[in-house]
Protein backbone atom coordinates (compact mmCIF):
# COMPACT_ATOMS: atom_id res chain seq x y z
CA UNK A 1 0.00 0.00 0.00
CA UNK A 2 1.31 3.43 -0.95
CA UNK A 3 0.89 6.23 1.53
CA UNK A 4 1.48 9.76 0.27
CA UNK A 5 3.34 12.23 2.46
CA UNK A 6 2.61 15.79 1.31
CA UNK A 7 4.80 18.84 1.77
CA UNK A 8 5.05 19.72 5.48
CA UNK A 9 3.72 16.34 6.60
CA UNK A 10 5.10 13.17 8.12
CA UNK A 11 3.72 9.64 8.20
CA UNK A 12 4.69 6.43 9.90
CA UNK A 13 4.05 2.91 8.57
CA UNK A 14 5.42 -0.60 8.83
CA UNK A 15 5.88 -4.00 7.14
CA UNK A 16 4.99 -3.97 3.46
CA UNK A 17 3.93 -0.35 3.09
CA UNK A 18 5.51 2.28 0.86
CA UNK A 19 5.78 5.88 1.96
CA UNK A 20 5.84 8.24 -0.99
CA UNK A 21 6.71 11.92 -1.27
CA UNK A 22 6.99 14.18 -4.35
CA UNK A 23 8.20 17.66 -5.13
CA UNK A 24 11.38 17.79 -3.08
CA UNK A 25 13.13 20.86 -4.43
CA UNK A 26 14.82 22.83 -1.69
CA UNK A 27 12.77 20.79 0.82
CA UNK A 28 14.37 17.81 2.57
CA UNK A 29 12.90 14.39 3.32
CA UNK A 30 14.10 12.54 6.41
CA UNK A 31 13.46 8.79 6.35
CA UNK A 32 13.85 7.01 9.69
CA UNK A 33 13.94 3.22 9.80
CA UNK A 34 14.02 0.63 12.56
CA UNK A 35 14.99 -2.50 10.60
CA UNK A 36 14.15 -4.94 13.42
CA UNK A 37 10.57 -3.73 13.63
CA UNK A 38 10.36 -2.94 9.89
CA UNK A 39 9.00 0.38 11.06
CA UNK A 40 9.65 3.58 9.17
CA UNK A 41 8.71 7.24 9.17
CA UNK A 42 9.04 9.88 6.48
CA UNK A 43 9.10 13.66 7.03
CA UNK A 44 8.96 16.22 4.20
CA UNK A 45 9.95 19.56 5.69
CA UNK A 46 10.21 23.01 4.08
CA UNK A 47 12.26 25.18 6.39
CA UNK A 48 15.41 24.72 8.50
CA UNK A 49 14.16 26.32 11.69
CA UNK A 50 10.82 27.13 13.32
CA UNK A 51 12.22 30.48 14.50
CA UNK A 52 11.91 31.72 10.88
CA UNK A 53 8.14 31.50 11.06
CA UNK A 54 5.32 33.29 12.79
CA UNK A 55 2.99 30.34 12.35
CA UNK A 56 4.39 27.22 14.04
CA UNK A 57 1.11 25.32 14.31
CA UNK A 58 2.41 22.59 11.99
CA UNK A 59 5.66 21.05 13.32
CA UNK A 60 6.23 19.09 10.09
CA UNK A 61 7.04 22.34 8.26
CA UNK A 62 10.37 22.62 10.08
CA UNK A 63 13.53 20.54 10.48
CA UNK A 64 13.73 21.06 14.25
CA UNK A 65 10.11 20.53 15.34
CA UNK A 66 9.45 18.00 12.58
CA UNK A 67 12.36 15.76 13.57
CA UNK A 68 11.31 15.87 17.23
CA UNK A 69 7.75 14.90 16.33
CA UNK A 70 8.82 12.15 13.93
CA UNK A 71 11.25 10.60 16.44
CA UNK A 72 8.64 10.81 19.22
CA UNK A 73 6.00 9.06 17.11
CA UNK A 74 8.49 6.38 15.96
CA UNK A 75 9.25 5.58 19.62
CA UNK A 76 5.54 5.61 20.49
CA UNK A 77 4.96 3.12 17.68
CA UNK A 78 7.50 0.75 19.19
CA UNK A 79 10.84 1.69 17.60
CA UNK A 80 14.02 1.43 19.63
CA UNK A 81 16.10 4.63 19.43
CA UNK A 82 19.30 2.54 19.25
CA UNK A 83 18.09 0.79 16.09
CA UNK A 84 16.88 3.83 14.18
CA UNK A 85 18.88 4.79 11.08
CA UNK A 86 18.29 7.83 8.89
CA UNK A 87 18.52 8.61 5.19
CA UNK A 88 18.08 12.11 3.84
CA UNK A 89 17.08 13.32 0.37
CA UNK A 90 16.59 16.75 -1.25
CA UNK A 91 17.87 20.20 -0.38
CA UNK A 92 18.49 21.27 -3.97
CA UNK A 93 19.44 24.78 -4.97
CA UNK A 94 17.41 24.90 -8.16
CA UNK A 95 17.80 28.56 -8.96
CA UNK A 96 21.56 28.70 -8.51
CA UNK A 97 21.81 30.77 -11.70
CA UNK A 98 20.64 33.86 -9.79
CA UNK A 99 23.67 34.85 -7.74
CA UNK A 100 22.99 36.59 -4.49
CA UNK A 101 25.63 38.13 -2.25
CA UNK A 102 26.09 36.67 1.26
CA UNK A 103 23.28 34.24 0.76
CA UNK A 104 23.22 30.60 1.81
CA UNK A 105 20.56 28.82 -0.28
CA UNK A 106 17.57 27.47 1.63
CA UNK A 107 18.28 23.95 0.32
CA UNK A 108 21.78 23.98 1.81
CA UNK A 109 20.42 25.27 5.11
CA UNK A 110 17.78 22.52 5.10
CA UNK A 111 20.42 19.78 4.65
CA UNK A 112 22.51 21.23 7.49
CA UNK A 113 19.42 21.46 9.70
CA UNK A 114 18.45 17.84 8.99
CA UNK A 115 21.93 16.69 10.01
CA UNK A 116 22.09 18.85 13.15
CA UNK A 117 18.69 17.71 14.37
CA UNK A 118 19.35 14.01 13.72
CA UNK A 119 22.65 14.30 15.56
CA UNK A 120 20.80 15.89 18.47
CA UNK A 121 18.76 12.68 18.73
CA UNK A 122 21.85 10.50 18.26
CA UNK A 123 20.49 9.00 15.03
CA UNK A 124 23.18 8.10 12.46
CA UNK A 125 22.72 9.03 8.79
CA UNK A 126 23.56 5.98 6.67
CA UNK A 127 22.85 7.40 3.21
CA UNK A 128 21.98 10.66 1.49
CA UNK A 129 21.17 12.07 -1.93
CA UNK A 130 21.21 15.81 -1.37
CA UNK A 131 22.08 19.18 -2.87
CA UNK A 132 22.69 19.85 -6.59
CA UNK A 133 20.06 21.69 -8.62
CA UNK A 134 17.15 19.39 -9.34
CA UNK A 135 13.87 18.19 -7.82
CA UNK A 136 13.41 14.67 -6.47
CA UNK A 137 10.74 12.25 -5.32
CA UNK A 138 11.14 9.41 -2.82
CA UNK A 139 9.62 5.96 -2.42
CA UNK A 140 10.44 4.48 0.98
CA UNK A 141 9.99 0.68 0.97
CA UNK A 142 9.33 -0.45 4.51
CA UNK A 143 9.97 -4.16 4.01
CA UNK A 144 13.61 -3.43 3.13
CA UNK A 145 14.30 0.14 4.26
CA UNK A 146 15.36 0.97 0.70
CA UNK A 147 14.68 4.42 -0.74
CA UNK A 148 14.04 4.79 -4.46
CA UNK A 149 14.92 8.37 -5.41
CA UNK A 150 13.54 9.57 -8.75
CA UNK A 151 14.32 12.78 -10.60
CA UNK A 152 13.67 14.17 -14.05
CA UNK A 153 17.37 14.96 -14.41
CA UNK A 154 19.07 11.85 -12.99
CA UNK A 155 16.47 9.10 -13.39
CA UNK A 156 16.26 6.46 -10.66
CA UNK A 157 18.75 6.04 -7.81
CA UNK A 158 18.55 3.42 -5.07
CA UNK A 159 19.54 4.53 -1.61
CA UNK B 1 0.55 42.86 7.11
CA UNK B 2 -2.34 40.49 7.42
CA UNK B 3 -3.05 39.27 3.89
CA UNK B 4 -6.31 37.61 4.89
CA UNK B 5 -7.78 40.94 5.89
CA UNK B 6 -7.14 42.87 2.69
CA UNK B 7 -10.31 44.73 1.82
CA UNK B 8 -12.06 44.00 -1.44
CA UNK B 9 -11.29 47.50 -2.76
CA UNK B 10 -7.59 46.80 -2.14
CA UNK B 11 -7.82 43.47 -3.96
CA UNK B 12 -9.60 45.21 -6.86
CA UNK B 13 -6.81 47.76 -7.07
CA UNK B 14 -4.16 45.05 -7.10
CA UNK B 15 -6.02 43.08 -9.77
CA UNK B 16 -6.33 46.23 -11.84
CA UNK B 17 -2.60 46.99 -11.88
CA UNK B 18 -1.93 43.32 -12.63
CA UNK B 19 -4.31 43.69 -15.54
CA UNK B 20 -2.32 46.63 -16.87
CA UNK B 21 0.93 44.70 -16.48
CA UNK B 22 -0.47 41.56 -18.09
CA UNK B 23 -1.91 43.53 -21.00
CA UNK B 24 1.55 44.83 -21.86
CA UNK B 25 3.02 41.35 -21.38
CA UNK B 26 0.43 39.84 -23.69
CA UNK B 27 1.17 42.32 -26.49
CA UNK B 28 4.91 41.73 -26.06
CA UNK B 29 4.35 37.98 -26.25
CA UNK B 30 2.07 38.30 -29.28
CA UNK B 31 4.81 40.22 -31.11
CA UNK B 32 7.22 37.37 -30.44
CA UNK B 33 4.92 34.55 -31.50
CA UNK B 34 3.02 36.40 -34.21
CA UNK B 35 -0.36 35.43 -32.83
CA UNK B 36 -2.98 37.11 -30.76
CA UNK B 37 -2.37 36.31 -27.10
CA UNK B 38 -5.32 36.18 -24.73
CA UNK B 39 -5.12 36.85 -21.01
CA UNK B 40 -7.62 36.08 -18.31
CA UNK B 41 -8.53 38.36 -15.43
CA UNK B 42 -5.65 38.16 -12.95
CA UNK B 43 -6.44 36.17 -9.83
CA UNK B 44 -5.15 37.08 -6.39
CA UNK B 45 -4.04 33.93 -4.56
CA UNK B 46 -3.29 33.94 -0.85
CA UNK B 47 -2.19 30.47 0.22
CA UNK B 48 -0.07 28.79 2.90
CA UNK B 49 3.45 28.15 1.63
CA UNK B 50 3.05 24.37 1.93
CA UNK B 51 0.18 24.52 -0.58
CA UNK B 52 2.09 26.54 -3.18
CA UNK B 53 2.26 23.56 -5.55
CA UNK B 54 -1.53 23.89 -6.03
CA UNK B 55 -0.76 26.87 -8.30
CA UNK B 56 -0.09 24.28 -11.01
CA UNK B 57 -2.85 21.76 -11.70
CA UNK B 58 -0.67 18.63 -11.71
CA UNK B 59 2.22 19.13 -9.26
CA UNK B 60 4.16 16.17 -10.71
CA UNK B 61 4.15 17.49 -14.28
CA UNK B 62 7.51 18.49 -15.77
CA UNK B 63 7.38 22.21 -16.49
CA UNK B 64 9.69 25.07 -17.36
CA UNK B 65 9.93 27.79 -14.75
CA UNK B 66 11.71 31.07 -15.36
CA UNK B 67 12.37 33.12 -12.25
CA UNK B 68 13.21 36.81 -12.27
CA UNK B 69 13.70 38.82 -9.11
CA UNK B 70 12.73 42.45 -9.28
CA UNK B 71 14.19 45.32 -7.33
CA UNK B 72 13.98 49.09 -7.06
CA UNK B 73 11.18 50.83 -5.15
CA UNK B 74 9.46 47.46 -4.83
CA UNK B 75 11.02 44.00 -4.54
CA UNK B 76 9.83 40.47 -5.11
CA UNK B 77 9.76 37.72 -7.70
CA UNK B 78 8.08 36.88 -10.95
CA UNK B 79 7.76 33.33 -12.18
CA UNK B 80 6.76 32.39 -15.70
CA UNK B 81 5.49 28.83 -16.14
CA UNK B 82 4.86 26.70 -19.23
CA UNK B 83 4.56 22.99 -19.82
CA UNK B 84 7.74 21.66 -21.34
CA UNK B 85 5.95 21.00 -24.64
CA UNK B 86 4.48 24.48 -24.90
CA UNK B 87 7.81 26.08 -24.05
CA UNK B 88 9.43 24.08 -26.84
CA UNK B 89 6.75 25.13 -29.34
CA UNK B 90 7.19 28.77 -28.39
CA UNK B 91 10.96 28.55 -28.82
CA UNK B 92 10.49 26.92 -32.23
CA UNK B 93 8.25 29.81 -33.31
CA UNK B 94 10.74 32.36 -32.00
CA UNK B 95 13.62 30.69 -33.84
CA UNK B 96 11.49 30.47 -37.00
CA UNK B 97 11.80 26.74 -37.42
CA UNK B 98 9.40 23.88 -37.99
CA UNK B 99 7.71 22.91 -34.76
CA UNK B 100 8.63 19.36 -33.94
CA UNK B 101 7.97 16.93 -31.16
CA UNK B 102 11.68 16.46 -30.59
CA UNK B 103 12.09 17.28 -26.92
CA UNK B 104 15.69 18.45 -27.09
CA UNK B 105 16.21 21.41 -24.80
CA UNK B 106 19.76 22.58 -25.47
CA UNK B 107 21.63 25.81 -24.77
CA UNK B 108 19.96 27.56 -27.70
CA UNK B 109 16.45 26.64 -26.58
CA UNK B 110 17.16 27.57 -22.98
CA UNK B 111 18.53 31.00 -23.77
CA UNK B 112 15.66 31.69 -26.19
CA UNK B 113 13.17 30.83 -23.47
CA UNK B 114 14.96 33.12 -21.01
CA UNK B 115 14.81 35.87 -23.62
CA UNK B 116 11.05 35.38 -23.99
CA UNK B 117 10.70 35.61 -20.21
CA UNK B 118 12.83 38.74 -20.16
CA UNK B 119 10.60 40.47 -22.68
CA UNK B 120 7.31 39.35 -21.11
CA UNK B 121 8.32 40.18 -17.54
CA UNK B 122 9.99 43.49 -18.43
CA UNK B 123 6.81 44.59 -20.23
CA UNK B 124 4.77 43.71 -17.14
CA UNK B 125 7.08 45.43 -14.68
CA UNK B 126 7.65 48.59 -16.70
CA UNK B 127 3.91 49.07 -17.24
CA UNK B 128 3.40 48.60 -13.51
CA UNK B 129 6.24 50.99 -12.68
CA UNK B 130 4.99 53.68 -15.04
CA UNK B 131 1.45 53.45 -13.72
CA UNK B 132 2.48 53.50 -10.05
CA UNK B 133 5.37 55.94 -10.59
CA UNK B 134 7.77 53.49 -8.99
CA UNK B 135 11.12 52.23 -10.21
CA UNK B 136 11.07 48.48 -10.88
CA UNK B 137 14.02 46.62 -12.44
CA UNK B 138 14.10 42.90 -13.30
CA UNK B 139 17.12 40.70 -12.58
CA UNK B 140 18.61 38.27 -15.11
CA UNK B 141 16.35 35.24 -15.57
CA UNK B 142 17.05 31.78 -14.17
CA UNK B 143 15.49 28.78 -15.92
CA UNK B 144 14.73 25.34 -14.53
CA UNK B 145 13.00 22.35 -16.10
CA UNK B 146 11.62 20.09 -13.39
CA UNK B 147 8.47 18.92 -11.61
CA UNK B 148 6.00 21.71 -10.83
CA UNK B 149 5.97 21.19 -7.04
CA UNK B 150 9.77 21.45 -6.77
CA UNK B 151 9.89 24.46 -9.09
CA UNK B 152 7.19 26.39 -7.20
CA UNK B 153 8.39 25.78 -3.63
CA UNK B 154 12.05 26.30 -4.47
CA UNK B 155 11.35 29.48 -6.43
CA UNK B 156 9.31 30.96 -3.61
CA UNK B 157 11.87 30.13 -0.93
CA UNK B 158 14.93 31.19 -2.95
CA UNK B 159 16.55 34.45 -1.91
CA UNK B 160 15.10 36.60 0.83
CA UNK B 161 11.42 35.94 1.28
CA UNK B 162 9.97 38.26 3.89
CA UNK B 163 6.77 36.30 4.40
CA UNK B 164 7.75 32.68 4.67
CA UNK B 165 4.35 31.35 5.84
CA UNK B 166 1.87 32.84 3.41
CA UNK B 167 2.22 33.25 -0.34
CA UNK B 168 0.69 36.36 -1.85
CA UNK B 169 0.53 35.92 -5.58
CA UNK B 170 -1.17 37.44 -8.59
CA UNK B 171 -1.65 34.81 -11.25
CA UNK B 172 -2.33 35.59 -14.90
CA UNK B 173 -3.01 33.01 -17.58
CA UNK B 174 -1.78 33.54 -21.16
CA UNK B 175 -3.23 31.60 -24.03
CA UNK B 176 -2.73 31.54 -27.78
CA UNK B 177 -3.68 29.25 -30.63
CA UNK B 178 -0.96 27.77 -32.82
CA UNK B 179 -2.43 25.60 -35.56
CA UNK B 180 -4.50 22.99 -33.79
CA UNK B 181 -2.72 23.53 -30.52
CA UNK B 182 -3.65 25.84 -27.68
CA UNK B 183 -0.55 27.00 -25.86
CA UNK B 184 -0.87 28.38 -22.39
CA UNK B 185 1.32 29.74 -19.70
CA UNK B 186 1.11 31.43 -16.36
CA UNK B 187 2.79 34.46 -14.94
CA UNK B 188 3.04 34.76 -11.17
CA UNK B 189 3.76 38.13 -9.61
CA UNK B 190 5.01 37.72 -6.04
CA UNK B 191 5.70 41.04 -4.31
CA UNK B 192 7.40 41.08 -0.90
CA UNK B 193 5.10 42.09 1.95
CA UNK B 194 6.65 45.56 2.34
CA UNK B 195 6.35 46.10 -1.40
CA UNK B 196 2.69 45.16 -1.34
CA UNK B 197 2.24 47.97 1.17
CA UNK B 198 4.18 50.33 -1.14
CA UNK B 199 1.93 49.36 -4.05
CA UNK B 200 -1.24 49.96 -2.02
CA UNK B 201 0.14 53.31 -0.91
CA UNK B 202 0.87 54.30 -4.52
CA UNK B 203 -2.74 53.40 -5.31
CA UNK B 204 -3.95 55.48 -2.33
CA UNK B 205 -5.52 52.33 -0.94
CA UNK B 206 -3.44 51.97 2.23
Amino acid sequence: MKIIVHIAEYKIAHNSGILLTNGLGSCVAIALYDGRQKLGGLLHFLLPDSSLSVDVSNPAKFADMGTDQLVYDMLESGANIKNIRAKIVGGANMFSQIRRANYVPIGTRNIEAAKTNLERHGIPIVAEDTGKDFGRSVEFHLDSGILIVKSFKMGVVEL
Amino acid sequence: MDFINLESIQLDGIREIANIGSGHSASALSQIVGHKVMINVPEVKIIPVEKISTLWENPNEIITGILLDFLGDITGKTLLLFTKNDAKYMVDILLGRETSDAMLFGEMEQSSLKEIANIVVSAYLSALGTFLELMVIPSVPALVIDDAASVLTSAYLSGDTDNIDTVFCIKTQFEFVQGEKILEGYMLFLPDTDSLKTILKALHLD
